[in-house]
């Protein structure tokens, strides 16, 4: 099910509005002969309840997987508990890695393997064309933090498995991100509050993030999907291509973690930020730190610490930059392109140590903001491409070859067209808007303008996009491949 | 307004908007509606059986996706908001492919699909090869360009590689006469909310056809006005933006009103203008009755002796009319929902007589970009 969908916001979550807010946080179920009572987590259950039917409405095959994945998790984190302190917790920890990260091989990279394999061998294996379960990435990576956070002590294990499962299936974040870490939410499972401000703000989030997606993401979709298509392709065509999937993939997935991190605080749990602007970086090690926050800190702090981090040799810190960013690459997706596209960032990572940061700190900084934009454009095209000659063929466009004209009629037309949504996207990837509203705010009747206005807005952004859900504006979200 | 009231302001707002949307759906549920006028469609209904087995293989739940959209309370209001927020707000120039310009509702394309126009081509040179090519007549093939031909010159809007498709054209047919009709055309001869022309401005269409055909001295061109005032287009209800229906405008003279229109499907005898169809779901169906597969006209006033084949499409339903002065029979021909077979069989059964006829083929672009024949 997606967000950005009649069936979600009419049906789901209206229902899980509803009964989330009739029942109570818990209440007593029974008296324990200790005098403790045992209570019976209601809202939790809902939401349990829920992000499970979630689920299984858009991957009904693989329901039982989330649920075994869950379920072993949850064994897993009472296991290397309970042998706290004794070699048995890491055989335990270890399990946990080994197990998720097979089920994720299994699901998501057989036939990556088994195709190179074949190549490499010239053998004749049969490809598994398995269908990826939905959010198999994210979950598993939420399952990980939580049992290497556990074996840490970074969080305590959680006994309730009603809780835990809550955690992973909680459908605002499931299938898309941000990659929610157990510590996290940690403290709004067992407890959390529900106000009208956390609301407000969760709605406002969401809205936003939907339009972001609705109005803007899919807009510059089909403008990329059109450009692509067309006979009359030029040089300029190729950058207006390699722009509008950049500012799509932006708005697409950072819409989603607003509405995430929007519909978690409509709940009351409180996620961590997922973007940050990144299009106004000045180094691409400043892109990582504001583009899908979640899994940057993600791979630092389970894969690029644990190896040594930068307190290491540069020998070993060459290895360690290239193999976090060769994961980061291949977590993205089972292909060579999405694994040249990590490297091709650990490339520009290890540059700017050695020499770019340097010679940025002598000249303007347009520059080194021109320079990050360029390398941003070139890696979404990779990203974007269907395979490596594919990838080639599109940069290749980029810089002229086979003699393409530098502009075309269709260029034209294109451009015009979609001119006001490229600007929008523009100024929408820039803190102006945000930083606008905020000093406005700060004026006292220009706030109360401001306050007047959100619950305008509300309505009037929900009244549009349900009209482009109505009109059939439907396409999955990008990061659900992933 | 203060913070704390503002979030209550947007709570309620949200709940209140959810909710009365929700109760509408429901309102849907139990009065759901058939089909929609504007998009020429039947709408999507609920699942009719809610099964396991539906479930996990996901029908149940695609065909409530669909269901969930189709029967959308306000569909036609929010359709509405939609295009004119891709326009107004946006500033995009086509909605679902759809341009706007004084009125005109055009879809544009960026080019032809080689394949879909390989595949119309094929299928006419099939039928021309079985029932045309030996029938000792003389053979014309004409083209009618879209209107996003003539729109894309006059609002600078892209438009296919016209040239390209009438060499396709002509190399597929050698030995058919084609007859350049585009210089007899421009925007105005089409309606502004159909894809059609209209019949009062392609007298020079038809003057083109006849001079190539040899016929002009059998043709008056002499005819009367006639208006059907809310005429609504294709192109009516996919906009979403209520623009003012066209008025359809028909022509009419003494040997017109005298032929009759024989179908062969439904076995009935008519006249050339259908006035029970203009009210239905497409009012160009007034014209030979829309999408027939067979039809002859009589003309009890020829004397001429000659007899045309008109293969054609809806186009040619306004067209043919304007030739009928220069024939006695003029067969009329859709392969779109006629296949060579049925064709044969009235052939054997000498219920049509193609035997040294002039045969015209005449079709739109837009149909030999598509895959509609049989």
């Amino acid at each position: 099910m997606l967000f950005s969908s009649i069936s979600f916001l009419y049906y789901f979550f209206a229902a899980v509005l509803l009964l989330y807010f009739i029942v109570p946080f818990k209440f007593k179920v029974f008296k324990k002969k200790s005098g403790d009572y045992v209570y019976f987590e209601a809202k939790n259950f809902v939401l349990f309840l829920f992000s499970f039917f979630f689920y299984f409405y858009g991957e009904p095959v693989y329901t039982l997987l989330m649920i075994a994945t869950t379920v072993s998790s949850y064994i897993h984190g009472l296991l290397i508990d309970k042998f706290r302190g004794k070699r048995l917790s890491k055989v335990f920890l270890w399990s946990s890695v080994v197990t998720s990260i097979a089920v994720l091989g299994f699901f998501k990279y057989s036939d990556f393997f088994i195709t190179n394999v074949n190549a490499l061998f010239q053998s004749d294996i049969a490809l598994l064309k398995l269908a990826l379960p939905i959010g198999i990435s994210f979950y598993t990576f939420q399952t990980l933090s939580y049992t290497i956070d556990v074996y840490r002590g970074d969080a305590k294990v959680q006994k309730s498995f009603v809780r835990l499962a809550t955690y992973v299936a909680l459908f605002p974040q499931l299938i898309a991100g941000p990659i929610v870490r157990y510590t996290t939410v940690e403290e709004d499972l067992t407890e959390r509050k529900h106000t009208f401000e956390g609301f407000a703000s969760g709605v406002t989030r969401f809205v936003v993030g939907l339009s972001k997606k609705v109005l803007i993401a899919d807009s510059l979709g089909a403008l990329a999907r059109t450009l692509m298509a067309s006979n009359d392709k030029s040089v300029a065509m190729y950058w207006i291509y390699a722009i509008a999937i950049s500012f799509q993939l932006y708005f697409d997935f950072s819409g989603y973690s607003d509405m995430a991190i929007g519909l978690g605080r409509i709940f009351g749990f409180r996620f961590l930020e997922n973007f940050n602007y990144p299009f106004i970086s000045k180094s691409v090690a400043e892109f990582w730190r504001r583009w899908h926050m979640s899994l940057g800190t993600w791979f630092r702090d389970y894969v690029y610490i644990p190896l040594g981090g930068n307190r290491v040799s540069l020998p070993k810190w060459i290895f360690n930059t290239l193999v976090v960013w060769f994961l980061t690459g291949f977590w993205h997706g089972a292909d060579w392109t999405f694994i040249i596209w990590g490297l091709y960032f650990a490339a520009f990572l290890m540059l700017e140590k050695f020499a770019l940061k340097k010679v940025f700190e002598k000249i303007p900084k347009v520059f080194s903001h021109i320079y990050v934009v360029v390398v941003i454009l070139i890696s979404f095209v990779i990203f974007s491409a269907n395979g490596l000659s594919g990838a080639l063929s599109d940069l290749g466009g980029m810089f002229g070859a086979g003699g393409l004209p530098l502009w075309s009629g269709a260029t034209s037309y294109y451009l015009s067209s979609y001119a006001l949504i490229l600007i929008f996207a523009l100024v929408g990837s820039t803190p102006v808007v945000k930083n606008t509203v905020l000093k406005l705010k700060e004026k006292s009747t220009l706030g109360k303008v401001i306050n007047v206005l959100e619950p305008i807005f509300v309505a009037v952004m929900l009244l549009v996009v349900t009209a482009y859900f109505v009109d059939g504006s439907f396409s999955p979200f990008l990061y659900f491949r992933f | 307004m203060e913070k704390k009231l503002k979030n209550i302001v947007v709570t309620s707002v949200f709940i209140t908007f959810i909710a009365f949307f929700v109760v509408m759906c429901g309102v849907c549920y139990f009065n759901p509606a058939e089909s929609s006028d504007a998009e020429r469609r039947p709408l999507a209904q609920f699942p009719d059986k809610i099964t396991w087995s539906g479930l996990v293989d996901k029908t149940v739940i695609d065909a409530f996706e669909d269901y969930s959209v189709d029967q959308f309370p306000f569909r036609e209001f929010f359709r509405g908001i939609k295009a004119r927020f891709q326009f107004g707000i946006l500033g995009l120039k086509e909605n679902n492919g759809l341009a706007v310009e004084d009125g005109y509702i055009v879809k544009i394309e960026q080019e032809f699909n080689d394949k879909n126009v390989e595949f119309s081509l094929g299928k006419l040179s099939a039928f021309y090869d079985r029932f045309i090519k030996d029938n000792g007549g003389r053979h014309f093939i004409s083209l009618i360009p879209d209107k996003n031909y003539f729109f894309g010159k006059d609002y600078g809007y892209p438009a296919p590689d016209y040239e390209w498709l009438n060499e396709q054209v002509t190399s597929t047919f050698p030995g058919m006469t084609y007859i350049d009709i585009y210089n007899a055309l421009e925007l105005e001869d089409y309606y502004r909310t159909d894809t059609h022309w209209s019949q009062d401005k392609i007298l020079g269409v038809a003057d083109k056809l006849a001079a190539g055909m040899g016929i002009s001295d059998l043709l008056s061109g002499q005819y009367k006005e006639n208006r059907l005032e809310g005429f609504q287009g294709v192109y009516y209800g996919q906009s979403a933006l209520k623009p003012k229906p066209d008025t359809l405008v028909y022509l009419t003279n003494d040997v017109l009103d005298a032929c009759t229109v024989y179908d062969y499907a439904k076995n009935t005898t008519g006249s050339i203008y259908n006035f029970d169809l203009f009210g239905g779901k497409d009012g160009y169906d007034f014209f030979l009755s829309g999408t027939r597969p067979l039809l002859r006209i009589d003309n009890p006033n020829s004397t001429s002796g000659k007899t045309l084949v008109v293969f054609r499409d809806s186009y040619g339903s306004s067209l043919t009319p304007l030739l009928v002065e220069a024939y006695d029979t003029i067969y009329v021909v859709d392969i779109r929902y006629i296949d060579a077979n049925s064709l044969s069989m009235y052939e054997k059964m000498k219920m049509v007589d193609f035997e040294g006829a002039d045969v015209l083929f005449i079709y739109s672009a837009l149909i030999i970009n598509s895959v509609s024949f049989k």
